[in-house]
């Protein structure tokens, strides 16, 4: 089954590739995350980052709540760019379409028109991939239990194991 | 007449034995694990859950109990939510070999504590039999496991060890299972 899956992914990982190339002299990693701020698949430039950067290395998962916390303490409604100045750095993310999220960690202010445009060019592939991804996901994995469980039900299957096997 | 569905998974970080547990109960309870998973070498490993493990076992004609494992390596994170979605436990395999193998654990551990506040589970220290392997409290400790919990010592490869953790894990459930019906 999930050769589906994977190949997604790695679509996914190339076009994150794809976008530092555009501009590898500006961009420092690029992440592409589920609409729950899951990292689904990163990409370092190695060019501009440390091999031992600690803040590369893990990926962050902290967007959902970023954006929920921007959302119920400022008055600007839903939430689909944010733009952040770090110390070493700066964060551009976007929304994709509430399928995902896409977000860079560029070098100056100077490229972060330039960085926008190069994102939003990726954000329709990106969209596309992001629902194949979950559709993909959801079609191998769901059970549907519709069937309330009892204590009996447990029961009945703790005597079974303790019938097949002396514990 | 209804099929009734109990779903258990099995989650933890690569490497803490989960695949190990799977086919270590299957070799002493009647679970079906034939049916199609799919593995590749990632990280020099031989091989690894990239989809998931699942094994189904048929208790009676209208009872089946279902086993997932979860891929534990991060870049499938967002699965994790998709295949546990409606499970009734899940067992929590760390390896407890090492304090860095624990701690490696706790992002994983926290994803299901915020995701599943209320789902049975109980965390297995897995590798329990390596002479450097850390004790239950330090576990406890690391991980954050509330008090209520239980934390088990397991050896993935003992089937004595599995199932009795695989009970325990049941029998959590069916305590939650009579307090809910309590609650009602």
């Amino acid at each position: 089954m999930n050769s589906d899956i994977q190949r997604i992914i790695n679509e996914v990982r190339s076009s994150a590739e794809e976008i530092i190339s555009e501009s590898p002299d500006q961009i420092r990693a690029v992440y592409i995350m589920d609409r729950e701020g899951t990292v689904i698949t990163y990409v370092t430039n190695t060019i501009l980052i440390n091999a031992g950067n600690t803040f590369f290395a893990a990926p962050p998962r902290f967007i959902s709540s970023l954006k929920g916390g921007l959302v119920s303490t400022l008055p600007i409604g839903d939430v689909n760019y944010i733009l952040m100045q770090g110390v070493d750095g700066i964060i551009q993310l976007m929304n994709i379409r509430d399928a995902g999220y896409i977000m860079v960690i560029i070098n100056s202010e100077a490229s972060i028109g330039l960085i926008r445009i190069i994102l939003e060019k990726y954000t329709d592939r990106l969209y596309d991939l992001l629902r194949k991804l979950l559709s993909v996901s959801e079609e191998e994995v769901i059970e549907v239990i519709n069937v309330e469980i009892t204590p009996k039900d447990i029961e009945d299957v703790i005597n079974f194991i303790k019938s097949k096997a002396v514990m | 007449m209804p099929i009734k569905t109990i779903k258990i998974v099995i989650a933890g970080p690569y490497g803490a034995g989960k695949t190990t547990f799977v086919k270590t109960l299957s070799e002493v309870l009647p679970i079906e694990t034939d049916v199609p998973i799919m593995k590749s070498s990632i990280d020099g490993k031989k091989s690894t859950t990239v989809a998931f493990d699942y094994g189904r076992m048929k208790v009676r004609e209208d009872l089946v109990v279902h086993l997932f494992g979860i891929p534990g390596q991060e870049r499938f994170s967002f699965m994790w939510k998709i295949i546990a979605r409606g499970m009734h436990g899940y067992l929590f395999i760390v390896d407890s070999s090492s304090e860095e193998r624990v701690k490696e654990a706790l992002g994983m551990y926290n994803f299901f504590r915020e995701n599943f506040p209320s789902t049975p589970h109980v965390v297995a220290a897995n590798k329990q039999d390596v002479p450097t392997a850390v004790d239950i409290p330090t576990i406890k400790s690391i991980l954050k496991v509330p008090y209520e919990v239980k934390v088990m010592p397991l050896i993935a490869t003992n089937r004595r060890s599995a199932l009795f953790v695989l009970v325990t894990l049941l029998e959590e459930i069916r305590s939650y299972l009579i307090e809910m019906s309590r609650l009602r």
